[in-house]
């Protein structure tokens, strides 16, 4: 073998295994081959030693910061791109074939599962004492079992659209009956039924109540002190629900199929193109919550987009202390409840730094509470933030007397340093000191009228599933 | 990679910091990749600026399947390799057999702007490798790609990026020649100032 050819063959790999790039029984080659080739040996230590200075190199120069500017600018006005669309026909077309498969089961199942009980009931009746009548009966059992089930699941989905959840003892069955598709987040209509709600009672933390949220959220209540045992039959239930993810032979809702509340939901998150109603009753744990003139937006942990639009109203969302310490969204009752740890803020991302606690730190609260910034929607158009700002609580409104609002205890304003511990205080600064933004619509938010939603931000289905989970 | 994914769905989201991030995390790699390719600073800096309009915009197309590096330099190398397409379409077919160094790369004013992010031999050998070279020796050796990360940032096969790597070494080291010292006596390879004279 030639030097040149020597070269050709035995080289290229020389910086593989420099790099440990290489199966080890390639590794043990080259040693080999290194043990007794000289200029394989300076080759290598050649090519170390210039890695070696490559990568001692000081680091690069950061971006320079007028272009980083130029570029942040550039995005402000900008929309994301979302998921490419064909990758997001794969799981429909996926869906739709399953779907096309369990309606053929749904319309022949049934008459199949007849012919069987007939055929069953005929051999029966024909049969003497030495027919393997044991054998049968489970068959018989079974299928009437079957057909039993799929009685009832009907019988339930028809209740599930006209029978409203009304006790607190069965909120899983709830959730399997609910038809969330059908329960809007509150509107401005809906706005003034939920400020005639609020109440001033204070609670056994000093802090006001919402009277009709504790009525209306008993079922949440009820579930956060689940046992710990229903506790793990929702979490085994999750399980379940994995599992069926490999499953091609179910079928979405609609499709006369028996589901569970969770597995519904979890099909129905996955068949929705686009926007999808937020689930009752399903908690989605966060990892961010921010606001900007349309409404909140939400970061699911599970990569889910969660938007409630503002449509005027400063009611679109409840608070409550989180029990477990985990952001979380459910939709229970008029409008969803935002479940806070103590030290959870909503970013306000008109403004980057300025932020919003609706409870402040020191609150328990355990009821879900209508809390707001500013008095009233003119107001908090006229809020200027400041980048160092912070609102810590807000103002709630007693049901006795409409007109007056009240700071939650421990609410106040800080810009900067300087604590100001009333709105019209704040006021007072902001006028004599108009550097500050206004808010503005950042978000690609749904028309005003539409409903609490779900975006999906990713195209794999199963990140889509909604926890299900109490807070 | 979960992180990865979590940085860009919270992009998607509209969550400006997350952007800001994302800017600070890859804005300078991106910027000195676009530098080794556009030779006028003003031109590197929109070609930069587009770069990353252009990520934010697609940012949904990110998967998660690979790193976020790769995506983002192969989306940094695919708009380089536009505009040098559209400022020197001749170029556009570099083929491996072509990877000859361009000799009028050292002599370019707007380098020596950037010799400060290397030091300057290791630089100037840097310099002299063909745009095929150049890359993978940059995200393999500076931006700590592996050959797999390399070759899907690049989309060639693993091979290709073994062979352009060797190659692009190879070349290093005979710029670097008055540098690298062959193997002593000792056996202990040296690299030395050029001028000082080996023992």
């Amino acid at each position: 073998m030639t030097p040149a050819e020597h070269n050709a063959a035995r080289q290229p790999m020389l910086k593989a295994f420099l790099d440990h790039e290489i199966p080890p029984w390639r590794s043990l080659a080259v040693r080999l081959h290194l043990a007794r080739c000289t200029s394989c040996r300076e080759e290598i230590r050649a090519m170390q030693q210039i890695g070696e200075e490559l990568r001692g190199q000081p680091p690069l120069d950061p971006l320079d910061p007028g272009l980083r500017s130029r570029i942040l600018a550039t995005v402000r006005d900008m929309t994301p791109g979302p998921a490419r669309p064909v990758q997001a026909r794969r799981p429909v077309l996926i869906w739709g074939a399953t779907a096309a498969v369990l309606l053929l089961v749904a319309v022949f199942a049934p008459r199949l599962l007849q012919e069987n009980s007939l055929k069953l009931s005929r051999e029966s009746d024909e049969s003497s004492a030495k027919v393997a009548s044991g054998a049968q009966e489970p068959l018989a059992g079974s299928a009437a079992n079957e057909s039993t089930s799929l009685s009832q699941s009907r019988t339930n989905d028809r209740s599930s659209v006209t029978t409203p959840p009304s006790t607190a003892s069965e909120p899983q069955k709830q959730s399997a009956k609910k038809d969330y598709s059908s329960v809007e987040a509150p509107n401005a209509m809906q706005s003034s039924t939920s400020n005639s709600a609020f109440s001033n009672l204070p609670s056994a933390g000093g802090l006001p109540e919402h009277t009709a949220g504790a009525r209306g959220d008993a079922s949440v209540n009820s579930s956060k002190r689940m046992p710990a045992s229903e506790a793990s039959g929702v979490r085994s239930s999750a399980a379940h629900h994995k599992a069926f993810d490999g499953d091609s032979t179910l079928s979405g809702p609609g499709f006369g199929g028996s589901f569970g509340g969770g597995r519904q939901s979890k099909l129905h998150a996955k068949m929705r193109v686009g926007r999808t109603a937020l689930p009752a009753k399903q908690s989605v744990v966060l990892d961010r919550a921010g606001f900007d003139l349309n409404g909140y937006r939400f970061l699911a942990q599970d990569g889910q987009r969660v938007d409630v639009p503002f449509n005027k109203n400063l009611n679109a969302v409840r608070f409550a202390r989180a029990a477990d310490g985990k952001m979380a969204l459910i939709r229970n009752g008029a409008s969803p409840i935002l479940y806070l740890a103590p030290a959870d803020v909503l970013h306000n991302d008109v403004v980057v730094g300025s932020l919003w606690q609706p409870l402040p730190p020191g609150s328990v609260a355990t009821q879900p509470l209508y809390v707001r910034p500013a008095p009233d929607w003119e107001q908090f158009l006229a809020m200027r933030w400041y980048p160092n700002m912070t609102v810590v609580g807000g103002l709630t409104r007693s049901e006795a007397a409409q007109d007056a609002f009240t700071w939650l205890p421990g609410s106040h304003i800080q810009i900067g340093g300087v604590l100001y511990s009333d709105y019209a205080a704040y006021r007072a600064y902001a006028d004599s000191h108009p550097d500050a933004l206004r808010l503005r619509a950042v978000y690609d938010n749904p028309p005003p009228t539409a409903p609490a939603v779900v975006s999906p931000t990713s195209r794999n289905p199963t990140q889509r599933a909604v926890e299900k989970r109490r807070p | 990679m979960r992180d990865d994914l979590k940085l860009t769905r919270r992009i998607q989201a509209g969550d400006p910091r997350a952007f800001e991030e994302f800017l600070d995390s890859y804005g300078a790699r991106v910027q000195y990749l676009v530098r080794r390719t556009v030779e006028n600073r003003t031109d590197a800096e929109d070609l930069t600026q587009e770069i990353f309009v252009h990520l934010y915009r697609n940012i949904g197309s990110y998967r998660g399947e690979a790193a976020l590096a790769t995506w983002v330099y192969r989306v940094a190398l695919n708009q380089c390799a536009k505009y040098a397409q559209k400022r020197h379409p001749q170029n556009v077919a570099l083929e491996e057999q072509n990877e000859q160094a361009s000799p009028d790369w050292r002599s370019d004013p707007e380098k020596a702007a950037v010799k400060g992010e290397l030091s300057e031999r290791v630089h100037d050998a840097l310099e002299q490798l063909s745009p095929l070279h150049k890359e993978v020796v940059v995200l393999h050796e500076l931006y700590g790609l592996t050959y797999q990360e390399c070759a899907q940032t690049l989309e060639v096969p693993i091979g290709t990026v073994k062979s352009r790597l060797f190659n692009a070494i190879r070349r290093l080291r005979g710029s670097l020649s008055d540098y690298v010292l062959g193997e002593t006596a000792g056996g202990v390879l040296r690299v030395e100032v050029a001028g000082e004279k080996a023992p």
